[in-house]
C-alpha cells in the first residue's frame, strides 16, 4: 500500500467524510510531485500526520496525584520523605489532608509544618521564611506547612531520575499522635460519663447549671490549648 | 525539536495568514514563500496540520479544484476573520519581539 492509500485508510478510521480524503491526499499528491519530494520525509509517519491532520493531539498526561494524611507528629517526616519523591503538596484539605501531584518531571521539594494559629500568625510565619525560599502550601487548624523546591538551593541537580512508586498507605500515625489521641479520647470519656451521672441525679435546677458548667470549661480548655499555641506561634514569628 | 523550529511552531499559523494577504494560494506555494522568506524549507508535515486548524477556526477557506492534468490542489484564501486574527494576533507577537529584543540588546546582543 502506498503512503497516500494508507493516510486514506487512517483518515476514515478517523471519520473523515470521503470527499475530504479525496480532496486531501489528491493535494498532498500534488505537494509532492511539485517538489518531487517523498512522502514519508515530507510528511512524517503516517498514523502521526493522520492524527495532526484530524486535530488530535492526544491528551496532556495528567500528572500522578496522591491525597494522604499524617498526624502533626509525623507530618514533617512523611512530607520530606514524599517530598523527596517528587510529590508537591497543592493544599491541605478541609478533613487535614495533603493534597499533592508529581509532575513529568518531578522534582524534590522540602517541606516544613509551623504553628501558626489565624491568617494573620500564617502570614508572620511566610514573612519570616519566605526569604529562605519558602512558600505556603496550606493550613489545618493550628498547623501551616511550607514548601520549597530544591531547587531554589542546589539548581537542576534537584530533579530526580527516578520516580519510585507511591506506597499503598495514606495515613501514617506516629507513637506520639496515637498516645495523644488516645489520652484526649479516655478524658473525654471520664468526663461525659461524670456529667452524665450529675445529670441524671440532679434536679433540673443543677442540670442547668452543669451544662453551663460543661460548656464554659470546654471553652476554656479549648482556649488554653489555643493560646498555647498562639504564644508560640508569636515566639517564633517575632 | 531544535531552537528555530519551536520558535516557528508559535508562529507559523501567522506567518500562513500573512502570506495569504496577497490572495490565495496552495499548500507548496505556501511552502515555498515561507522558504523564499527565509524560514527555510518547511515540510508538508507541519504546514497541512496547520492549514487545517486555521480551516476549522474559520480563518481561511479550502476550494478544491480538480487539475486538467494531474491530481487537483486545495486553494487557500483568507476570511474576514483571519483578517482580524492576523491583526490581533501580529500585533501581540511584535509586542512579544520588541520585549525580547529590548532584553537580549540589555544583555549585549547586537
Amino acid at each position: 500500500m502506498n503512503y497516500l492509500d494508507e493516510l486514506a485508510t487512517l483518515l476514515r478510521e478517523r471519520g473523515v467524510s470521503e470527499d475530504r480524503i479525496r480532496s486531501t491526499t489528491d493535494d498532498l499528491s500534488a505537494f509532492l510531485a511539485e517538489g518531487d519530494l517523498d512522502p514519508e520525509e515530507e510528511f512524517g509517519p503516517p498514523t502521526e500526520f493522520a492524527d495532526d491532520l484530524v486535530g488530535e493531539e492526544g491528551p496532556e498526561p495528567a500528572p500522578e496525584s496522591l491525597v494522604w494524611a499524617a498526624d502533626s507528629f509525623a507530618a514533617t517526616e512523611r512530607l520530606n520523605e514524599l517530598g523527596a519523591q517528587g510529590w508537591e503538596v497543592d493544599r491541605v484539605d478541609r478533613f487535614g489532608r495533603f493534597v499533592s501531584h508529581r509532575g513529568e518531571q518531578p522534582q524534590i521539594w522540602e517541606y516544613r509544618q509551623e504553628i501558626a494559629p489565624g491568617r494573620r500568625e500564617r502570614e508572620r510565619s511566610l514573612g519570616r521564611l519566605a526569604p529562605e525560599g519558602w512558600e505556603p502550601a496550606g493550613h489545618y487548624f493550628t498547623f501551616a506547612y511550607f514548601k520549597r523546591a530544591r531547587a531554589a538551593l542546589v539548581g537542576p541537580a534537584a530533579e530526580l531520575a527516578e520516580r519510585p512508586e507511591p506506597t499503598r498507605k495514606r495515613f501514617f500515625w506516629s507513637p506520639a499522635g496515637l498516645l495523644t489521641i488516645g489520652i484526649a479520647l479516655v478524658v473525654l470519656v471520664i468526663s461525659l460519663y461524670s456529667l452524665g451521672g450529675t445529670l441524671w441525679e440532679g434536679d433540673n435546677a443543677d442540670r442547668v447549671a452543669t451544662m453551663a458548667g460543661a460548656g464554659v470549661g470546654a471553652l476554656i480548655g479549648v482556649g488554653a490549648v489555643l493560646g498555647v499555641f498562639w504564644l508560640v506561634a508569636r515566639v517564633r514569628n517575632r | 525539536m531544535d531552537r528555530r523550529s519551536s520558535w516557528l511552531k508559535g508562529v507559523l499559523d501567522l506567518l500562513v495568514l500573512a502570506e495569504l494577504t496577497e490572495g490565495e494560494s496552495y499548500g507548496y506555494a505556501l511552502a515555498a514563500g515561507l522558504d523564499e522568506a527565509g524560514f527555510g524549507r518547511i515540510k508538508g508535515g507541519t504546514l497541512y496540520p496547520v492549514l487545517n486548524r486555521l480551516e476549522e477556526a474559520g480563518l481561511v477557506v479550502a476550494e478544491f479544484r480538480a487539475a486538467e492534468k494531474g491530481p487537483g490542489r486545495r486553494y487557500y484564501h483568507l476570511t474576514d476573520q483571519g483578517r482580524e486574527v492576523l491583526a490581533e494576533q501580529g500585533a501581540a507577537w511584535l509586542e512579544f519581539d520588541t520585549s525580547v529584543r529590548e532584553v537580549l540588546k540589555k544583555g549585549g546582543v547586537r
